[in-house]
């Protein structure tokens, strides 16, 4: 018996049990929705008796004997409802055992600690690197012996090949088993060293040991597994004489299962807690009062004077305008306010304007164009902190390159150029100066950008009807009027886009920041690169204010949301309109 | 004659293309190529001004046991000789001859003969000195000069000037020992490993939860299908810093804080990558599904064996944004891991790390950026479509 | 068959038991992790090599060292974040201006009951660092027999780098040779850095200074001014001393002598770009690599008050949340000893912190620089001991005061304007 039958015997015993389960799936399930209901019982006598074992939940000491009570009671209709063939009880009996499976194998990692398994992993990962390599470099091989086959095919079909393709596919063969070869080895390698089996012997010991309790948790899991393949089965579904989109219904509640219950977790729950503590002064241990909308007022807090007049106590002069004297509670968060707004007004445009220029021009199709499409989105792939540091180096203001290449280019114009030299050193302060920090931060941001503006443009130009240019060329237009009155109209939706998206990108700064300024304050100079993300950086997790730095986070989720339902309507629009 | 003019026309319209896209390509490739360069520079290399491109190494002989950098020494005869450096900070006297005033030199007082004579120069009385040949000179002064030894001929006196006048020696070299030094540098080496297990794991978790959410949402009515589906794409908007702060809250609590498991778990699951193969999902004829059903066939073979294979392009696009995501992330990993913790460490907040640590060898720093973008960059070019599709899927169709 | 496939499922369950006797969360005994800054990979390799040492000795302790994040990527904010987190090594280093900071959110312990156990000695130590690690919070002085928040890792402090080829060209006088002779001043210094900056050529500066407190801040306290009054209450950079010592470092700026201040000037100094480089002993084990150039170290020039270098330290202290603060007390004792603190100023790049003799000849006979005694002349001339605020928030006085700092010498502020504003404009670091 060959391994390959030997596996699909086992998948037909596995198959076999379920089966079995399915068969007696009206008798077993409601038995196991009766112990849940004990089980849930239990838990709510234990944790009037034993307020220890809530553990995190004990301050909600009532709440949670309550909700282990009622969870129980629910647990005995369904398992009744289960035995007298009701569809509700079966939908109810499977998102109980779907949440199920979710707290106990939960409960399982957690106590059994699981969560350091990830760093053996990592240890195991990082001695057995070699071997990955060695895989990595046999793919590279084969995928490159198989372009060489398939240009050696070009023109001829798969099953007809001309002797002499033939013969020249033979080395190329060989080659591609060799690559083939190569891969075995490094997967031999690779197992040798990272020896899954230890990892596996470990996972499983730490069930039992220190606390077995973990072993039981995966124990009621994998019965609850069990438990929802009987409840799908053909039996059940006759029993509460399902019909086909009830299964339908029920099967998409299944697959969404795992991503609903992903989003609550690390998204929608960590959002409303989010907006929860926006609401509270709060240094994430010991103080926590709630002060309902102070930490918006304290944020936004603004107040208009005519020149010569006081503030109220707290207010600190932030600008005058026409003649008017503004103050503000937080003069920092509307310095980072008025950065961004300045960084949107100078780096979008410079990611989308050459964008767009660049697209057209690629589009022309010129042989080697494409070359250049992939050469300006490198940027944008390589990652920001990477190349932000590189950045860093060249924006030294006496040694860097950057301001010796404007210093070379200077000298070259002065042979050129009529009139007062331009200075033949130049030392601009890139990293050091207020007037220039943001600046900086501008051009990494724009050339990090543009590249994938430019892929987003031309995507935007394939898609516009060549009619509309051949109609243009019969009115005799010439390029530019090609461009200005045909091309510029039609992308105008994929314009609106592009701006959107890397508005919110650029509301969203921090790395750029966090890598280019120095020494040590983060928005150095003089706040002058102080962004709004950055803000709520140093909030929360250099002064521990999580409060405040909830609620900074809230007022710039407000802000990209205007930007984007500004986009999401006129996309509606445009769809409307088609 | 019209011909000719529009085929001039379009020939120079041609060149502009080309010079524009050239320019701009340049533009974007020179602070890699620096890099590159500078990655495999010499510390003193990288530290020349002004600033060249190529990476030069000065060459050295051993003299003593100790290393001695090569310099350039015009000769009498017009020639260039070639002296090695022995010594730095050599206090020396300046001497101008008596006989001819436009002779002067730089040595120590030993290797003059006092003639215990003096002379009067520029209204001052400085001693009279003398060489082997018998010339005279005067001593005007002292400076702290190198001292050069003649590689050729190592009986020769040695030779005194001021290093910075020199010329080293030096020819064009690739330092590729930078990247093993870089790797070695506290644990850069275990960060990429950590990158790469955080990537792949963080690819495979989102691909599959977006594969079965996404078929749902396409293939699947059930109740409350479209609100839910509306919500998902409402989160897609939601930037990750909002939920920055209650998220280090819950790792804290759950005491998944500092642990590469904090890296992963949270960003298995992928709003977009689900909305994404929704939308591509909705493209599959129905005819094919239908047909798997009338055999018997269930949901769950369905989409692996029909839905799956059809969707390679949309996987592609897919695994290239998780994977750039993952790859690059660094907000996170920076507050959720410990300064320090090696073990949990990945490349983008190392790499911060490393800029800081290695202020005193850019050379290094540049080596180590090279090593952490080379992955994503080599993933791309194998994959241009694939990323370029991510690009353009990114909104175009919703 | 089925038999075998039994014993096979037994034996495998027992060695899962067996094997996971170790489980996952293995509890061993005085297991402690300690943290530092290090500037460079040899400064981590011997903190390492000192764990590896201590812990082999067998006096209790097992330590796992952590090369902590770098000046540059905020290492003590990242700390902050690590101690809110909970997984904060035991045992950490901080600079000395953050002590207070800590101690008064709670984030170190006070160790002075767990010293009183065991031989600990404050007087082994400089008075400038152990006065600031005996404050009582609550009255913001020292009160010796009550706090104790660390130890003193070790002390540095602020001289000159030369590039003496520069200097050579520019055709100056030797400005080691003038310190001997009691003639380096404000005005020598001036004189010379504007002469470096005149026969450099293109771009060859004269000085460099880093872009933090304590470049601007030598000038401030040799001038005879201070950060703050006596008691560090207030602030005091507008006092007229305070005022002509930033003044003068602003000419220098504005007659173009220096490397535009907040750049890093270490790269142009290194390139060969800069005459006279102001730093620490720290970047000493950098500056060996020099080989571009001929270099030494001179005292900093004295302006109208001698002496007042910095004298810079940082000190162990205890995580609030550490599981052994006996054991924690003991690593640090071990981290400060006579043993430790020689293997690392061996490294040349810190001056031991305790007054041992055999400690500073250790440290005197690393060269080059040929002029090491520069540093301990500057520790010994009455120097100015860093200091965190206690009555006050450090971090918060070096943002305000670096700003203001930062504009008037990058020309966007004038000197008046800056009299009469900064220490409104500080004043936040007051409670005020």
């Amino acid at each position: 018996m060959n391994f390959l039958e030997r596996w699909q015997n086992r998948r037909k015993k596995t198959s076999r049990i379920i089966r079995l389960l399915s068969n007696k799936a009206v008798t077993i399930t409601p038995v196991w929705h009766f112990a849940l209901a004990g089980l849930l019982m239990v838990a709510a006598v234990l944790s009037v008796l034993l307020p220890s074992t809530l553990g995190p939940l004990a301050g909600f000491g009532l709440a949670a004997t309550a909700l282990c009570a009622g969870l129980g009671i629910l647990q005995v209709f369904i398992a009744i409802g289960l035995k007298r063939g009701s569809g509700w009880s079966r939908r109810a009996a499977l998102v109980t055992n779907i949440l199920f499976i979710a707290i106990a194998s939960f409960l399982a990692f957690q106590i059994a600690k699981w969560i350091l398994l990830f760093n053996l992993i990592g240890d195991a990962f990082y001695k057995a690197f070699g071997g990955l390599a060695i895989v990595v470099l046999g793919i590279a091989w084969w995928v490159v012996a198989v372009r060489i086959a398939k240009r050696i095919h070009d023109g001829s079909s798969e099953i007809e090949i001309s002797p002499k393709a033939a013969r020249r596919l033979r080395p190329v063969k060989v080659l591609k088993r060799v690559g083939q070869v190569i891969v075995l080895a490094g997967i031999l390698v690779w197992v040798i060293q990272f020896n899954p089996f230890t990892l596996m012997f470990v996972a499983l010991g730490a069930l039992f040991v220190p606390n077995p309790l973990a072993a039981v948790f995966v124990l009621l899991a994998i019965l609850s597994i069990l438990m929802m393949r009987a409840l799908l089965g053909e039996i059940m579904s006759r029993h509460v004489s399902a019909n086909q989109s009830e299964e339908e219904k029920l099967a998409g509640w299944l697959f969404v299962a795992p991503s609903l219950l992903g989003f609550m977790a690390f998204l929608a729950g960590p959002l409303l807690y989010s907006l929860v503590m926006s609401f509270f002064d709060w240094n994430g241990s010991s103080r926590m009062t709630f002060v309902g909308f102070d930490n918006y007022f304290g944020t936004l807090g603004l107040q208009v004077v005519s020149n010569g007049d006081a503030f109220n106590v707290g207010f600190t002069k932030i600008a005058d305008i026409f003649g008017l004297t503004v103050g503000a509670l937080d003069p920092l968060f509307w310095r980072s306010m008025y950065n961004i707004a300045i960084f949107l007004v100078t780096a979008v445009p410079l990611a989308v304007v050459p964008a767009l220029i660049l697209a057209t021009l690629i589009e022309l199709r010129l042989p080697g164009s494409k070359v250049f499409r992939a050469i300006f989105f490198i940027p944008s792939v390589a990652g920001v902190i990477g190349v932000t540091l590189i950045w860093k180096q060249m924006l030294n203001s006496s040694v860097g390159f950057f301001n010796y290449a404007i210093q070379e280019i200077f000298i070259m114009l002065n042979f050129v150029l009529p009139g007062d030299p331009l200075p033949t050193r130049v030392e601009i302060g890139w990293l050091s100066t207020e007037q220039w920090a943001l600046a900086a931060v501008v051009v990494v941001f724009a050339w990090s950008q543009f590249g994938f503006n430019t892929v987003l443009f031309i995507a935007g130009l394939q898609s516009i009807s060549k009619e509309l240019y051949e109609a243009a060329e019969l009115d005799g237009a010439n390029s530019f009027q090609k461009f200005r009155n045909v091309t510029l109209p039609a992308l105008k939706p994929t314009t609106f886009f592009v701006t959107a998206t890397t508005v919110i990108l650029a509301l969203q700064l921090f790395d750029i920041v966090f890598a280019l300024n120095q020494p040590n304050v983060v928005g150095f100079p003089n706040n002058a690169t102080l962004t709004p993300v950055v803000y709520l950086y140093q909030l929360g997790f250099q002064q521990g204010e999580f409060g405040r730095a909830s609620a900074v986070a809230w007022i710039l989720f407000a802000v990209i949301f205007i930007f984007t339902l500004i986009q999401f309507n006129r996309q509606k629009k445009e769809a409307e309109a088609i | 004659m019209a011909k000719s003019v529009s085929l001039v026309r379009n020939l120079s319209s041609k060149i502009l293309t080309y010079l524009i896209l050239g320019v701009t390509g340049i533009l974007v490739l020179i602070p890699f190529l620096l890099a590159i360069s500078g990655s495999v520079k010499t510390v003193d290399d990288v530290f020349t001004y002004p600033p060249r491109f190529l990476p030069y190494s000065a060459t050295s002989i051993e003299i003593d046991g100790k290393e001695a950098p090569l310099f350039e020494i015009p000769m009498e005869d017009g020639s260039i000789g070639e002296f090695a450096r022995v010594k730095q900070g050599v206090t020396v006297r300046q001497w101008v001859g008596i006989e001819d005033p436009a002779v002067k030199f730089l040595a120590p007082k030993e290797q003059l003969q006092d003639t215990g004579k003096t002379i009067e120069l520029d209204g001052e009385t400085v001693g009279v000195f003398s060489d082997a040949a018998g010339k005279s000179f005067a001593n005007v002064g002292s400076a702290i000069v190198g001292a050069y030894q003649d590689a050729s001929d190592p009986s020769a006196p040695l030779y005194y000037a001021p290093s910075a006048d020199l010329k080293p020696v030096e020819s064009v070299s690739a330092e590729i020992g930078n990247f093993g030094e870089v790797l070695a540098l506290n644990g850069f080496d275990r960060s990429i490993t950590n990158t790469v297990l955080v990537t792949i794991l963080v690819v495979s978790g989102q691909l599959f939860t977006s594969i079965l959410g996404g078929y749902a949402f396409a293939r699947l009515r059930f109740k409350g299908r479209d609100s839910i589906f509306l919500v998902w794409l409402g989160s897609i908007m939601i930037p990750f810093v909002v939920v920055i702060i209650p998220l280090f809250q819950l790792m804290v609590g759950i005491d998944w804080v500092n642990n590469l498991g904090s890296l992963v778990l949270p960003f298995v699951f992928s709003a977009y990558g689900t909305f994404l193969m929704r939308q591509f999902f909705v493209t599959i004829p129905k005819e094919l599904e239908e047909a798997a059903l009338i055999d018997g066939a269930s949901r769950w073979t369905i989409l692996w064996k029909i839905f799956v294979p059809l969707s390679i392009p949309a996987i592609a696009t897919l695994t290239t944004f998780a994977f750039l995501y993952a790859w690059n992330s660094f907000l996170w990993p920076l507050i959720v891991i410990d300064s320090g913790n090696q073990a949990a460490s990945v490349l983008a907040p190392a790499l911060s790390v490393l800029g800081g640590r290695g202020a005193d060898s850019p050379n290094l720093i540049l080596a180590g950026i090279i090593l952490a973008i080379a992955a994503p960059i080599a993933v791309f070019i194998f994959a241009q479509r694939a990323f370029v599709e991510n690009a353009q899927s990114s909104g175009l169709k919703g | 068959m089925r038999l075998n496939k039994k014993a096979i499922a037994v034996a495998l369950g027992s060695a899962l038991l067996l094997s996971g006797c170790a489980g996952l969360d293995t509890a061993e005994p005085a297991k402690l992790t300690w943290m530092t800054r290090p500037d460079n990979q040899a400064e981590a390799d011997v903190y390492a090599s000192i764990s590896d040492e201590i812990t082999a000795q067998n006096i209790g302790l097992n330590l796992t060292y952590k090369a902590g994040n770098s000046e540059g990527s905020s290492y003590q904010d990242k700390l902050k974040t690590d101690i809110a987190a909970g997984t904060a090594p035991d045992v950490f280093w901080i600079p000395g201006t953050d002590i207070a900071d800590f101690a008064k959110a709670g984030l170190i312990l006070n160790m002075r009951d767990e010293a009183k156990k065991t031989d600990h000695k404050d007087s082994d130590f400089y008075e400038g660092p152990m006065a600031s690690l005996t404050v009582d919070p609550a009255t913001g002085q020292p009160n010796a027999d009550t706090h104790l928040w660390g130890l003193p890792r070790d002390v540095s402090t602020f001289a000159l780098y030369l590039n003496l080829d520069l200097i050579q060209k520019a055709g100056v006088e030797d400005p080691r040779e003038l310190a001997k002779a009691g003639k380096w001043d404000w005005a020598a210094f001036e004189k010379t850095a504007a002469a470096i900056t005149k026969a450099g050529g293109a771009g060859v500066k004269g000085f460099g200074a880093g872009g933090w407190w304590a470049n601007w801040g030598y000038f401030v306290n040799s001038g005879g001014g201070s950060f703050f009054n006596a008691d560090r209450t207030a602030c005091a950079l507008d006092s007229d001393a305070s005022v002509a010592g930033l003044s003068y470092m602003k000419g220098l700026y504005d007659n173009g002598y220096g490397v535009k201040y907040g750049e890093d000037a270490e790269p142009p100094f290194k390139a060969g770009q800069v005459g006279m480089f102001i730093n620490g002993r720290w970047a000493t084990p950098g500056a060996r690599e020099i080989k571009n150039f001929a270099w030494d170290v001179v005292n900093l020039p004295t302006g109208p008050t001698a002496g007042k270098n910095w004298q810079f330290w940082g000190a162990y202290v205890v995580n609030a949340k550490t599981k052994n603060p006996a054991a924690a007390f003991k690593l640090v004792q071990q981290l400060t000893s006579v043993d430790v603190q020689g293997k690392i100023s061996e490294l040349g790049a810190n001056i031991p912190s305790r007054k041992s003799q055999a400690a500073i000849d250790k440290f005197l006979g690393f060269t080059p620089p040929e002029n090491n005694q520069a540093f301990v002349d500057a520790i010994s001339n009455d120097p100015v001991a860093e200091g965190p605020l206690w009555q006050g928030n450090w971090p918060a006085f070096d943002k305000a005061a670096g700003d203001a700092v930062s504009a008037l010498f990058n020309g966007t502020r004038t000197i008046d304007d800056f009299k009469a504003k900064v220490c409104t404009e500080a004043s936040g670091a007051f409670g005020g």
